[in-house]
């Protein structure tokens, strides 16, 4: 029998630990995941932090609960695709409420989308067919121009578009007038067929540890601390020849680094850092080069405040701030999962698009909306942390709507992650979204 | 797909990741701990690991020298390289 055929995975996050999970599971080829920072997860983990447990990026939530392809691809059998992490203890909680707003500061809560459409004008909801029948299946292609905001005003009243705005912005980190129509209309039609929200038992750190664990147990390896420096192609090395790729590790501390034969490489660390990497002898396309260059990374600002028990209302769905220049919303995990926060504590997490890059400037900007908006949040809050999200660690690495693809025209070379998320789905759903097509090239690459 | 979009979200260019063995260890002959601001993005990881409460993360990360004992959490937590000792 021959040799496995190594499938070398770059970066540990999401995309990247369920690409290799999948791989492992066929049990054809051999996979190893490198991991340049010392945890794994990236923005889809948590720190502890006084027993908080203080996401990195990712709001403890998926946000199209079970009916999503996340908790289908997390929970679901073998047999459909899915990778069963049900037997390493991952359970999704749902949250209290559908969505909620937060308005004058009124607070209410939805059991369900058409719940929601009780609190716009009725003529919003006779015009809802309108956004949940167009078409927008696919892009609408490199030639659209009309974004989002000017789509949905055209049909539907200001309060409406506002709301949805505000969950835009909290969910993907841009705002309608950054966003083609066409993926506008995706995202919120999605939305509208999905479960609400729900919340990884344990935080998302349970779903990246079940993952590990799987990982382990089909024999694939993972490295932390363990970056790439470059890939070239497999003949010029000694060590490598036979395979497609060399790819050039070095530990964390160490000066040199060591050579690894790869036949497939799935990157999950964005396109610059890919190109980056490759050494001149692969030929990239200069439009897609010049596509990839010019591509602005979604940054983002997050609070997380640790909030006591007598806040005013007590539910977890994800809460919308309309109206506000910056905040997009907060989410309130806890009441669904108090293990994430000390006893009798609770964690709110925050979220703001970022469209200016003087990022001290937009903390200070989010800051006093939250006080002025949320009046309780001052006597009932404390602020444990503030995340900023910009440059090389943003929320998106590129902006919804604006997707790069995840063939950059390398063949055995695939990436996955936030950069090249499936057509309209948002956060998590997204980057799992597109990982089995991915995987698909990757096998068809290494099957000739 | 949406060429028109590609630049709307946040400004400021990508930088390219940067590491080397001076982002890993220190050089212990009277070297501190520093912020590169260019690579910082503020995630505040390295607040969560620092257990001296040296680092204040408000935008970017400031160091209080005072309080830092050297203890290099930090540095295998930032995710850009940021925290180097020069």
């Amino acid at each position: 029998m021959s040799e496995k055929k190594r499938v070398v995975v770059i970066g540990s996050g999401i995309g990247g630990l369920t690409s290799a999970v999948k791989l492992a599971h066929t049990g054809n080829y051999d996979v190893q995941v490198f991991e340049r920072l010392s945890f794994a997860g990236g923005r889809f983990t948590q720190h502890d932090h006084d027993g908080y447990a203080v996401p990195t990026g990712a709001v403890h939530m998926v946000p199209h609960g079970m009916k999503g392809p996340f908790a289908k691809m997390m929970l679901g059998k073998r047999s459909k695709g899915g990778l069963e992490l049900g037997r390493h203890g991952v359970e999704f909680l749902p949250s209290m409420k559908f969505a909620c707003r937060n308005i004058n500061g009124v607070h209410q809560g939805s059991n369900g989308p058409m719940e929601i459409m009780r609190w716009f004008p009725f003529k919003d909801t006779l015009n809802l067919p309108r956004l949940l029948l167009a078409r927008a299946k696919k892009p609408a292609g490199p030639g659209e121009t009309l974004d989002g905001e000017t789509w949905m005003r055209q049909r539907f009243s200001d309060p409406f578009v506002d709301f949805l705005d505000a969950f835009i912005n909290f969910a993907a980190s841009v705002r309608f007038y950054q966003m083609p129509a066409s993926t506008t209309i995706r995202m919120i039609q999605n939305c509208f067929w999905s479960d609400r929200p729900h919340v990884p038992k344990g935080g998302c750190k349970s779903v990246i540890d079940a993952l590990r664990k799987e990982l382990k147990q089909h024999k694939g390896k993972l490295k932390l601390s363990h970056e790439v420096t470059e890939i070239i192609p497999g003949d010029e090395e000694a060590a490598t020849k036979g395979h497609r790729f060399a790819v050039g590790i070095r530990r964390r501390g160490r000066e040199d680094a060591t050579w690894i034969g790869a036949d497939a490489i799935i990157h999950n660390g964005g396109h610059p850092n890919l190109l980056n990497t490759l050494s001149d002898d692969f030929h990239i396309e200069h439009e897609i080069r010049d596509r990839i260059n010019k591509t602005q990374a979604a940054g983002g600002i997050g609070f997380v405040f640790g909030l006591d028990n007598e806040i005013p209302h007590q539910d977890s769905g994800v809460t919308m701030l309309p109206g506000l220049s910056r905040v997009g919303g907060y989410v309130i995990p806890t009441f669904s999962d108090p293990s994430l926060a000390p006893k009798g504590r609770h964690m709110m997490i925050t979220h703001q698009y970022v469209p200016k890059s003087d990022i001290k400037a937009e903390i200070k900007r989010g800051r006093e909306e939250l006080y002025s908006s949320l009046p309780w949040l001052e006597k009932h809050g404390e602020e444990i942390a503030v995340h900023s999200y910009h440059r090389n660690w943003p929320c998106n690495r590129t902006p919804q709507g604006a997707e790069l693809p995840s063939d950059v025209g390398i063949d055995g070379i695939r990436l996955v992650g936030d950069g090249v998320k499936g057509h309209g789905w948002m956060m998590i759903e997204g980057v799992t979204s597109n990982v089995p097509a991915a995987l698909r090239g990757i096998e068809n690459s290494l099957r000739n | 797909m949406a060429d028109a979009f590609r630049e709307k979200a946040t400004p400021g260019v990508v930088p390219a990741l940067q590491s080397g063995p001076s982002h890993d260890r220190p050089i212990f002959d009277g070297t501190i701990l520093n912020v590169i601001d260019d690579l910082c993005v503020g995630c505040s990881y390295c607040l969560m690991a620092c257990q001296d409460d040296a680092l204040v993360v408000e935008g970017l990360c400031e160091v209080i020298h005072d309080n830092c004992t050297d203890c290099l959490r930090c540095l295998m937590w930032c995710p850009t390289g940021a925290l180097v000792y020069s």
